[in-house]
Parts: C-alpha cells; structure tokens; sequence
C-alpha cells in the first residue's frame, strides 16, 4: 500500500475535479430570440395551391376547417411524375415513432417499395418517440447529425439554445423555397404560410414543418358508455361536477375523467394559452389571470371529489388512452388525432367502442367559450448543412414527394403501402392487412409535411362529426398576440415551466393547499416571468401588436 | 456498591454472549413475522408477474390487473411474443452482448486490478492515479458519443460493450481482494519459475473465485439491463436489445407486431403479454442469482474493506 495515492492527494483530485465541473458549468442564458413578421414572409415560399384533378371535398376547407371526405376517392392522382432521389446515394433520416417498430431495410417490402418508387434507399434510424428528445439533445449537440432530422416542436424547447445548434447544423432553405423559388417543388409550395413561417429560426428558414391542426385538443368521451348510462354531453364546466359524480364508480372500476381535463378548464374559464393583451397595453401570462385561478380551484374539486381515475392522480403521464380505451375512464382531454388512433385501436376488439368529441364549454351554463389557438406546425424536418447545393436539391425533391396531400398516390403509398398487400379497400374503406400492420409504420411520412385533410372515413361518423366541431370551434377561436412570429422563449422562462406546472399538480392532489398558488405566481414572476414579459413586449412593440 | 456491581444483568447462561443464547419466544415469533414480510415483499410481485403471464386475458379481466388467485394456466402469452421473431431475437442478442460484454470486462478488470495490486509494477502509480481519477471525471455523454461515432462503432455490437467496459469501481475492488493475498504464496511460485500470467491464473483467480463471480454479476446484470447505450448507438432496429424492446411492449404499451397479434391488430399488448416479456427479461438474473449468491456477501465485504 506504500505505493498507493496518499489520502491528500485524492482528496486534492477531488477538490480539482469541483474546480473544473464549476467552471464548466457557467453557461450564457438564452434571452429569447424573435423574428418579425416582415421579415418572415420573405423567407418562405409563396404559397400555390395543389390542385388535384377530380377531387372535390364533401364538406369544405376554410382557413381553421379542414375540408371533409367522407367517402375514399375511386382513383388517386400521381402527383410526382420523376423519381426525387437520382445521385444513387444513400439517404439517412433520424425519426421518432410512437409505437411498434417495423422490420428494417432487406426484411420489408414496404420499404422496398418506397424505396424502389424514390428511386434510392433511405436508411431510416427510428427512435421511440417517448425517448426520442434524449436522444435528440445529444446528437445536436454531438454535432454528428443524419441527412435529415425531423424534430417535435415540444421536443425542441426543452433543449436550450436551439437556434444557434439549428443554425449551426442545419441548412438554410431559403435559397431554394423562398418566394417563386418553391415552384420547383410544388407540394411544398402548397402548404399554409403561417406553417413555414414557423419554420423559421433565428431569421433562417430551416424547418420543413408538419402542419398543425388549429386547435390544440378538445375533450373527448366514450359515448357508448354515456349512452347505456344515458347521460349527455356536458355542456358547462359545471356540469362536470354532476357527470362526475353520475359516472364515477370505484367499485365497477369507473371514474369520470382522465388526464388533461385541467387545461380543458383553463380554455374553459377563459384563461389565454400564453400571453393576452391587457387593457393598459401591457401583457399579462396566463398564470396571471382570474380566470387560471378560477381553473385552478374547479380542478381540484375534481380531484378532492375522487372523480379522476386513480391512474392519473398516481401519475399525470398516465396512458390515457389505454384506461379510455378498455372504460375505466369515461372522459378525458386528447388531441384531434387521438379520435382516430382511439377508432382503430380499441375499434377492432370492441365493436361497441364509440368515441365522440364534446363542443367546445363554457366555465358556467349561458357563458362564452373560447377555443386556444393551435401554434401552425407541430414537428420540423431539418436537412443537413453543407451537404451541396445539388443533395440538399435532391433531398428537397424528397421531402416534396412525401408531402402528397389526401387524394395522391403518393399520399396513399407513404401513410397505407401497397394495395392488396399491406390493405385492402371494402366499401370504400381503408382495411390493413396483417403484413400492413407490421411493415408500415410512419416513416417516409415524417420526411415532410402536408397540408390536413379530414378524411379518416373509415370511421363511422368522425369526418362529419370533426368538421360539425372545427366549424364551431373555429368561430370562437381566440388570437394569440404573436400569431405569425416566430418566437423563442427565454431560457429563464422555459426552465420555470415545468417546476410551475409540477407546483400547480401538487395542488391539484392535495399536497398544497389552493391557496398557495399567489405564491408559486409570485416566485415565477421573480425567477424569471417578469423578465420574459419584458421580451414579449418589445416584440409585440416592434410588430405592432401591442 | 459491591453487591450491585456484582449482581447479573440478565439471566443468561454461563460462558454465552448475548447474541450466543437463546431468543425469547416473543422475539422468536417476531422475527419470524419480520422475515416472513420481507419474503413476502420480495416474492410476492415475482409471484403476480409470473401468474399474470400465464393467465388468459379474461382472467387478467376479470382481477382488473395483476392476477394474485390463479384460474387457470396458459401459455398463450409466451407463444405470442414467441411466434415472431421481435422478442426473440433480442433476447439473442441481449445473451450475445451480455456473454462478450461480461468476458471482456471481467478479463480487462481483473487484468488490470492485478497489475495494480502488485507495487513497483510498470507505471504502477500512474495507471493507479489514472483508474482513481476514473471515480470522479465521470466522462459525459457527448464526448463518450462522439468518441463511439468517431471509432465507427455505432450501430455495431461493440458500443454497448466498450464504452461500459471497465467499472473503476469493480477495478479496485478486486485490487484490494488481490492485495490481501499473502506475498509470501506469490513469491513462492515465483521462486518455482512461474510468470505473471501463470500466477494470476493458476494462483490469484482461484483463490479470488468469490470477487471474481460478484464482479462478473455485476458487469452481466449491468449489460443485461443496458438501455440507455443501446438507445443512442443502435439505430438498426434488428440489432436491439430486450432492454430497448422491453420499453417499446412494456413502458410505451406498443402493439406487438401485428404478425403475432392475429385479429387484434393495433391493440395494445395485454397485460399478459407485457408480463411474460418481464418474465423472459428477468429470467437469467433469476438463473444466476442462485450460484453466485454463496460467493456475493465474502466478495462484497473482503473487496470493501482491504486495501
């Protein structure tokens, strides 16, 4: 042991290793960054309709409401007539999926067929969606990135200093889609401005984006339970408390509501989704508001009445949509898309499963509902920087392909593969096949984005039955005092959220008391949320919108 | 005061320590009671886990959960996850990477901890500062990331194995294990001629066999469970581990392939199904617990305390 590191040198190593972990932990704060509306619109493609010949919707498009199919059109159009990729190299994607991964390149003929359509091989690296900023936050920051990267919105605000990572690795699209240039690539020049606008990042366009329905989510019920019970929709936040109270029973293992309810009734009691104008010009978060408060304590007199299913008040990431699915859970918050993932999940087990969305509620009976504002994209795809001007061009031309709206074959080929293999068509329905079920998984569909169609037929009654709610919905739909700003929140703020938000379950619970919540308010002010007023003001200062 | 200091505490028999004599009955019937708990908490979710698995789906139904009272046995949920090749092949793999990950780790420790354990060996000192500096320079992910990706080793075997390999941790616990074996036998194998490697093998690692298999459990169940590099590295979705599976089926309730799942289509795994795959993930520690059990508490304890 004479040999050995003596105790004061370890320790000295110790005291060094403090000294330098220290020292790499300073790091610059984000104080947001924003880019001006002008600006903004000479960045992105003008946009030109895609008309496809022949198709015409059953109930029509506007500018929040998505246009109707309720039948499957007899034919679909070839909307890209070369192949995109042509320089015979291989092309990598890193993407995200939300649930069973297929068989790799060699074992599907999915692939193999896309493939053989794109005219080159795209190596895809899939990762759980439910992992996938984990390992998103290290390959940005490795600098090591895919060809392509299709990144989540609510993935890329956690990660701190996105915009310059972003600007650093990822090309800039402008010289290829801004203005007129976009006509080279007609199916992404048919996408919503306010979309691409979105994809802007520290003034550079980057993101491809994936639009956005333009509502965040609605409330959702099991309408075959509400009917063998005979209850009704609820038409108030207040009759919750009553439809809690018919539904909730632990002893046939049911309670009325699921996760997200308290955002429902933030919407409900008028509460903005961020930011609103006040009457003096200033802006005001919505932590600050009456009506937040008002949410706050309607909330926990669900929670305190044992109306949530123990699930959620366990965990408030609990899987909704399986306790939904299988009735333990009778109502609950989801987004749009969740009404059609629900039909085809739970459908062909139980027949009886019917799945119905609430019109938009007001707090009490008589009053006026709002409906948030969705952001316009929720997910991007960002191609590599320096790649050339003539890859970046092919797999541009890519992103182009897969972006076939409703009614293409390229639309069909990328979201159902092959008919008669991976599904079949019966009575103008959609069916998988067990080969389509395994093979098909959206992949190429997360190379680009497409402008939405309402046309999930194949369920009894959700294309109607969505666009009689968008309609609604779209006629109390609230502005945000940044619609079309592409803003990036201050780091101090971001990293409040989620303590906040975590503060504000603990009342929900019952772990503190309501009265506390004055309290948490004051310590966002303080830690942060005063400090980002400021930045939104000047914003809105300098577009005019305060 | 003499006869107070002289009087017994308690009555105990002659010539016994107090932890030597007999407990009470009280104390019996409490202990009794206290590691009948512990048996319980400990076997009683393997018991559910396992019952569970080997249920119907009518009879996980009807528990409205985990299954405590069996009706019924079978073994429908084991040829599900069986019958496509998903499951199954990462359990190959998880076997494969675990098998090489466990020899190579274990054979560069004990390699290393013995060169340690001998002073006045090459670099002795420095390579001893370079293993202890190990402890608190914890290397990130990023740097560790770019290293994998500039060796060319991702999507290869070799990242879920060589950025885990050498644990400072196991090192100096064998070092201290080695350290307490007398110089003297050493020394008169060396006067018989032996070298180095002939010693280690034929001398120190038998005598060591307790350290050796606590060190190597821990390396396999380290590889067995790894998730974490095999998230990051492996982009080749045939060359996943059952780590990485298991969260798809168990944690993110994805359908299992729909080959497997017959009519049920996109409905998620049954609880069964998840239950068997838990099963089949925790099999192997369950196999090798037992043989490495009787050397665990002498290697834990001699590695911890020499040195």
């Amino acid at each position: 042991m004479q040999n050995s590191t003596t105790r004061r040198g370890f320790l000295g190593l110790v005291g060094a290793s403090v000294l330098v972990a220290g020292c790499a932990e300073k790091k610059e704060v984000s104080k947001g960054t924003a880019v001006a509306a002008d600006k903004l619109k000479s960045l992105v493609p003008t946009r030109t309709p895609f008309e496809i010949p022949g198709l015409k919707p059953d109930l029509p498009g506007s500018e929040f409401v998505q246009p109707g199919f309720l039948t499957r059109p007899a034919e679909m159009v070839r909307a890209v007539t070369t192949k995109p990729l042509t320089s015979g190299k291989e092309v990598t994607a890193m993407t995200p999926l939300w649930g069973t991964v297929p068989p790799g390149l060699g074992n599907n003929s999915y692939y193999d067929t896309v493939n053989e359509r794109l005219g080159g091989t795209v190596r895809f690296n899939i990762s759980d969606g439910n992992t996938y900023g984990q390992k998103l936050s290290t390959v940005l920051a490795s600098g090591d990135v895919p060809e392509m990267v299709m990144i989540p919105e609510w993935e890329l605000i956690k990660i701190g200093h996105f915009t310059e990572a972003a600007n650093k690795l990822f090309a800039d699209l402008s010289p290829y889609l801004a203005g007129d240039k976009a006509k080279e690539f007609p199916l992404l020049a048919n996408y919503d401005t306010a979309a691409w606008q979105y994809g802007v990042f520290g003034g550079v366009l980057q993101g491809i984006p994936w639009q956005n329905d333009p509502f965040p989510f609605a409330t959702f019920v099991r309408d075959d339970i509400l009917r063998e019970l005979g209850l009704e929709h609820p038409r108030s936040a207040d009759d919750l408390v009553t439809l809690g109270k018919e539904l909730t029973d632990p002893r046939k293992k049911r309670w009325a509501y699921g996760g997200g309810m308290d955002q429902e009734l933030q919407r409900a009691f008028g509460a903005p989704r961020e930011w609103r104008k006040k009457s003096d010009g200033t802006l005001e978060y919505k932590y600050e508001t009456p009506e937040w408060a008002a949410a706050i304590e309607f909330a926990t007199k669900l929670f305190e009445a044992g109306y949530i299913h123990p699930d959620v008040v366990a965990n408030k990431d609990a899987d909704n949509k399986a306790i939904f699915g299988n009735g333990e859970m009778i109502v609950y918050r989801d987004g749009l898309g969740s009404w059609h993932e629900n039909m085809g999940r739970f459908g062909a087990d139980n027949p009886d499963f019917r799945q119905m969305i609430v019109d938009p509620y007001p707090a009490h009976a008589g009053g006026k509902p709002i409906m948030w504002r969705n952001e316009p994209a929720s997910m991007f795809v960002f191609i590599k920087k320096g790649l050339g001007d003539a890859r970046t061009r092919e797999l541009l031309a890519l992103s182009n392909w897969a972006s076939g709206p409703f009614g293409t074959q390229e639309y069909e080929l990328v979201t159902n593969g092959v008919e008669g293999k991976h599904y079949t068509v019966e009575g103008g329905k959609v069916k998988q096949t067990a080969l389509g079920r395994k093979e098909v998984a959206p992949t190429y569909l997360f190379l680009s984005g497409r402008p939405n169609a309402n046309a999930m037929s194949q369920y009894e009654g959700l294309v109607q039955g969505l666009w009689d709610w968008s309609t609604k919905a779209a006629a109390i739909l609230e502005n945000d005092p940044f619609v079309g700003i592409r803003v990036e929140r201050p780091s101090k703020m971001a990293g409040l959220t989620v303590p906040t938000e975590d503060k504000l379950q603990e009342i929900y619970r019952g772990k503190r008391p309501v009265s506390e919540w004055p309290k948490i308010l004051k310590e966002w002010q303080d830690g942060g949320g005063n400090e980002a007023r400021e930045f939104y003001m000047k914003v809105a200062r300098d577009n005019g919108r305060l | 005061m003499t006869a107070l200091t002289s009087r017994p505490r308690t009555r105990r028999p002659a010539g016994l320590a107090p932890w030597e004599e007999r407990p009470s009955p009280v104390g019996q019937v409490g202990k009794g009671t206290l590691v009948t708990i512990i048996v319980v908490a400990v076997l009683g979710p393997l018991y559910t886990i396992v019952l569970t698995s080997l249920s119907s789906t009518a009879t996980v139904t009807r528990a409205g959960g985990l299954v405590l009272m069996p009706d019924g046995i079978t073994f429908e949920a084991y040829r599900q996850i069986f019958s496509d090749t998903v499951v199954s092949h990462a359990v190959m793999v998880s076997t494969g990477v675990t098998v090489a990950g466990t020899l190579v780790s274990a054979g560069v420790s004990i390699l290393g901890a013995y060169s340690l354990s001998r002073p006045g060996s090459f670099l002795h000192r420095p390579l001893l500062f370079c293993v202890l500096l190990m402890f608190v320079f914890i290397p990130g992910i990023i740097p560790v990331y770019l290293m994998v990706s500039g060796l060319g080793l991702k999507d290869s075997y070799w990242s879920l194995i060589l950025p885990t390999a050498v644990s400072a941790f196991n090192v100096v616990v064998l070092r201290s294990f080695f350290m307490s074996i007398p110089g003297e036998i050493l020394d008169s194998a060396r006067i018989d001629g032996a070298g180095e490697f002939r010693i280690l093998f034929r001398i120190v690692l038998p005598m060591s066999k307790a350290v050796t298999a606590v060190v190597a459990m821990f390396y396999a169940v380290g590889y067995w469970n790894a998730w974490f590099n095999a998230m990051l590295y492996i982009d080749d979705t045939r060359k996943w581990p059952l780590a990485l599976i298991l969260r798809q089926y168990v944690v993110d309730s994805n359908p299992l392939p729909a080959a497997t799942a017959g009519v049920t289509g996109d409905a998620p795994p049954t609880l069964a199904i998840k239950m068997a795959i838990v099963v089949v993930a925790v099999i192997p520690a369950l196999i090798i617990y037992p043989f490495v059990q009787r050397h665990f508490t002498k290697g834990v304890i001699v590695g911890a305390v020499k040195g």
